[in-house]
């Protein structure tokens, strides 16, 4: 697909393309002109360091960026080198400091602080490194949305994030992680001399709440239309404005989504040239290399993934008088999945099978099989999102054999 | 030979299981995972704890029939957690009245979701009910409130259990009796590095890992026999002495495979190992607030921060034992020794020690033969100091 000349690629995606394009060059000057600039976890900071102004790298997207610009092997081997051995996504940052050459941007200025987080033990650790490696102030953060919980969630939890998310997170965690906010923005405060308004911050949490019910308004729309108004590719390039949670910009360009994606509904425009049987890809992966396949062979399309229904567990309807409080929780409990999501979250999307990437082990009872398939939804998984021969063998007997399709 | 050391080594070994006859005999046993536990809050209120640990086996029946691997990577990835599952589901689990899960690494925190789901589906499997006793990592005050709070939740619950409100002076009778076993464990610690002393790694490993299968007060009576008593062991001379870091071993097959190789383990840093003997409570002031301060400041399983503390307090241990030469055997999908354990080599290769450094040593000690070539001939290489 060649962007510009495609006509059923969304204009929105390409505004964001370039909006991150320009706003990823104007963090670097700004920082390499010795402006603050703060790396963190994703799904952490972000809003409090635009309300203090301080561009803020969002390590998981700057790994991504890392491999994108096809440097993952070449990382992990820089991580071997200093006695890490293995492929670490988590840490490719680390190893970006270690041999900044062959990084995006030539490698990053130096960061006024990296807030890691205790998501995984060692993700705290590689935040450490990597602070260390690059000369700055490491600051964690404890218990966040992958903390394993001491109470253990209600089916149906995902009807329920945006109002009742007291109930859903811990409440001693939940008045640790109050604290250590606060403690981390007079930390800033005091570091960037800057001040960190109350007024602002509630008004960034609407923004944010706006921003996420514009863009479940468009994901409803794409989830309940045939043909599929959105590509999944285009659906994912959405995902980028997350990192400008509670901005104008990140509201506006949402409310810009919705808008096209209704324009395209209503003239019936799908995103794919053919749209014969509609598939769930069940993944937090990448777009599967795979997908041209089914599309070309069977007219099959992916329909949905998992970040299709992430949108809506961001929204948290807060009193006034604590937008902290709703923050917090959020930063304790985002999403999980669960194989009723999935059944649900198929049906929802109209999708005719499923598919997941997943190590086959077939003498493992598996759960998910079992839902879907007493749901009556075929149910396949792959083990690579590789366009293979293994994986099209598979694909082929799935679709002719469980969703009757046949070849374009 | 001392009946002291016998009983111990017979306990380590799983001839007798203190802990289902403590059961059988109508005593409440509760089961813990890792090494930060604030047992004397049980001890206090008679109920025996029992730490949890695998067989050093990779063989998990009941793991591979009741887990899917795929769905609980997280629990599935070091490879010293599944066998704790086994344990639990089996016939440890048995015994156990409670279970508690503190939260050190997260893959130990997962299963506490996971053993929800495993009661709910199948109760057949008699898997005991958790408690979850939670804990933050950090370093500052609001931690430590968190922290105190924790277990003031925790010794509600205990008291619940039994029906009985905990006195103090309970709660002090079992900290002079838990610091007894740490004194004792140090001096034990001390014993085994002296030069010419027969304790094996794998004695030393059994005698520790003992202090947290049996009841303490039992403990505390065979180890301090042992130690006036000094069973007549044959001499360990000649053998080069080895530090051991990495990931944490529940039994002694790692250790068989280095001491088969002319090797004697004088000390390591894990949570089955000498650690154990460390940070005594406070007696001085109220013992709840000194058993929640000690609960605070020592590290969650190793993770302290910043960094350095962790790797100095690994390779102040390393280089006090007056080691050879340092093994880190670290398990598959260990994901915390692998980003620490660099550091480490680098100091103590600093300070002149030879390092072994092993990625992906198997849990059960049964290392494919290219890897035992490695230690054979690393442990070989080291100069001896002469030390008989
Ligand atoms: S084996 Fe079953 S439960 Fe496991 S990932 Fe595959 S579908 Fe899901
Ligand atoms: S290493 Fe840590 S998580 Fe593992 S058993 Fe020991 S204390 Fe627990």
């Amino acid at each position: 697909m060649t962007d510009k000349n495609d006509p059923l690629r969304l204009q929105t995606a390409n505004d964001v393309r370039a909006y991150q394009r320009q706003w990823l060059a104007d963090a670097r000057s700004r920082a390499e002109a010795g402006e603050p600039f703060a790396i963190c976890s994703s799904d952490e900071f972000e809003e409090i360091f635009s309300l203090l102004d301080v561009p803020v790298l969002v390590i998981n997207y700057w790994n991504y960026l890392t491999i994108k610009q096809g440097a993952a092997k070449h990382y992990n081997d820089v991580l071997e080198a200093r006695g890490y051995p293995g492929p670490h996504f988590v840490a490719l940052g680390l190893a970006t400091a270690i041999d900044p050459e062959k990084a995006p941007w030539g490698g990053l200025p130096k960061p006024s602080i990296i807030v890691g987080s205790t998501r995984t033990e060692y993700e705290m650790r590689v935040g450490e490194l990597w602070a260390r490696e690059m000369d700055c102030e490491f600051y964690v953060m404890d218990f966040n949305m992958q903390s394993p919980y001491k109470k253990i969630l209600p089916e149906g939890w995902w009807n329920r994030t945006a109002d009742d998310w007291e109930d859903l997170v811990d409440a001693d965690r939940l008045q640790y992680r109050i604290e250590q906010n606060y403690n981390l923005i007079a930390h800033l405060e005091k570091k960037f001399g800057r001040t960190f308004s109350h007024a602002d911050f509630i008004r960034s949490a609407e923004l944010e709440n706006e921003q996420m019910e514009y863009w479940e308004k468009a994901h409803r729309l794409i989830a309940r239309n045939s043909p599929c108004p959105v590509s999944l590719r285009d659906q994912l390039a959405m995902y980028q404005p997350m990192w400008h949670r509670g901005t104008e910009w990140g509201r506006d360009i949402f409310r810009q989504y919705y808008e096209e994606v209704k324009q395209r509904v209503a003239d019936g425009q799908g995103a794919y040239p053919v749209e014969k049987k509609r598939i769930l890809y069940w993944s937090m992966a990448e777009e599967p290399a795979f997908h041209g396949y089914l599309r070309e062979t069977y007219g099959a399309v992916l329909v949905g993934n998992n970040y299709s229904v992430v949108p809506r567990y961001y929204v948290r309807h807060f009193d006034p008088a604590e937008p902290m409080r709703a923050m917090a929780s959020r930063h304790l409990f985002l999403f999980g999945f669960n194989d009723n999501l999935m059944v649900e979250t198929a049906k929802d999307h109209m999708a005719d099978g499923i598919i997941v990437i997943a190590p086959q082990t077939d003498d493992i009872p598996c759960d998910s099989r079992r839902m879907a398939e007493e749901a009556g939804i075929p149910f396949l998984e792959l083990p690579t999102t590789r366009d293979n021969e293994a994986n099209r063998a598979a694909i082929d007997r799935f679709m002719t054999e469980r969703l009757e399709a046949e070849k374009l | 030979m001392s009946e002291a050391w016998n009983e111990l080594m017979a306990v380590w070994r799983g001839d007798t299981v203190p802990g289902r006859e403590y059961s059988e005999n109508c005593g409440k046993v509760v089961g813990y995972l890792c090494d930060n536990l604030p047992e004397e809050l049980l001890i206090a209120a008679d109920i025996l704890p029992i730490r949890v640990r695998g067989t050093g086996s990779l063989d998990l029946p009941l793991v591979k029939q009741f887990l899917d691997p795929k769905r609980n990577s997280r629990v599935i990835s070091p490879q010293f957690v599944p066998p704790l599952a086994e344990a639990l589901m089996g016939e440890t689990g048995d015994y156990m009245d409670r279970v508690v899960i503190p939260h050190t690494r997260k893959a130990v925190q997962e299963l506490n979701g996971l053993i929800a789901k495993l009661r709910r589906d199948n109760p057949e499997l008699n898997v005991p009910r958790v408690w979850f006793l939670d804990r933050a990592y950090g370093p500052d005050s609001a931690a430590s409130r968190f922290n105190r709070n924790q277990l003031a939740l925790f010794r509600s619950q205990v008291e619940e259990w039994t029906g009985e409100k905990l006195s103090d002076e309970k709660i002090s009778a079992a900290i002079a009796l838990t610091n007894e076993a740490r004194a004792l464990l140090r001096e034990f610690n001390a014993w085994r590095q002296e030069p010419g002393s027969p304790v094996t790694g794998y004695d030393a490993v059994a005698i520790m890992g003992c202090s947290m299968i049996m009841p303490k007060a039992r403990f505390v009576e065979l180890l301090r026999d042992v130690l006036a008593n000094k069973p007549d062991l044959p001499a360990q001379d000649g053998r080069k002495r080895l530090f051991v870091g990495g990931s944490p071993f529940d039994h002694a097959g790692a250790y068989e495979v280095l001491e088969k190789h002319g090797a004697v383990v004088v000390a390591e840093d894990h949570c089955w190992g000498a650690r154990c003997g460390d940070f005594a409570v406070s007696e001085d002031g109220d013992p709840f607030e000194m058993l929640a301060m000690r609960y605070h400041e020592k590290p969650a399983c190793s993770i302290a921060l910043p960094l350095e503390r962790t790797v100095k307090l690994s390779t102040d241990r390393a280089l006090a034992s007056g080691a050879d030469g340092a093994v880190f055997l670290v398990q598959p999908g260990d994901q915390l020794q692998l980003w620490e354990t660099p550091d480490e080599v680098a100091v103590l290769e600093k300070a002149g020690m030879p390092v072994l450094h092993l990625h992906a040593f198997p849990y059960s000690g049964d290392c494919k033969p290219e890897m035992e070539e490695k230690i054979a001939s690393f442990i070989t290489s080291l100069a001896s100091e002469g030390r008989s």
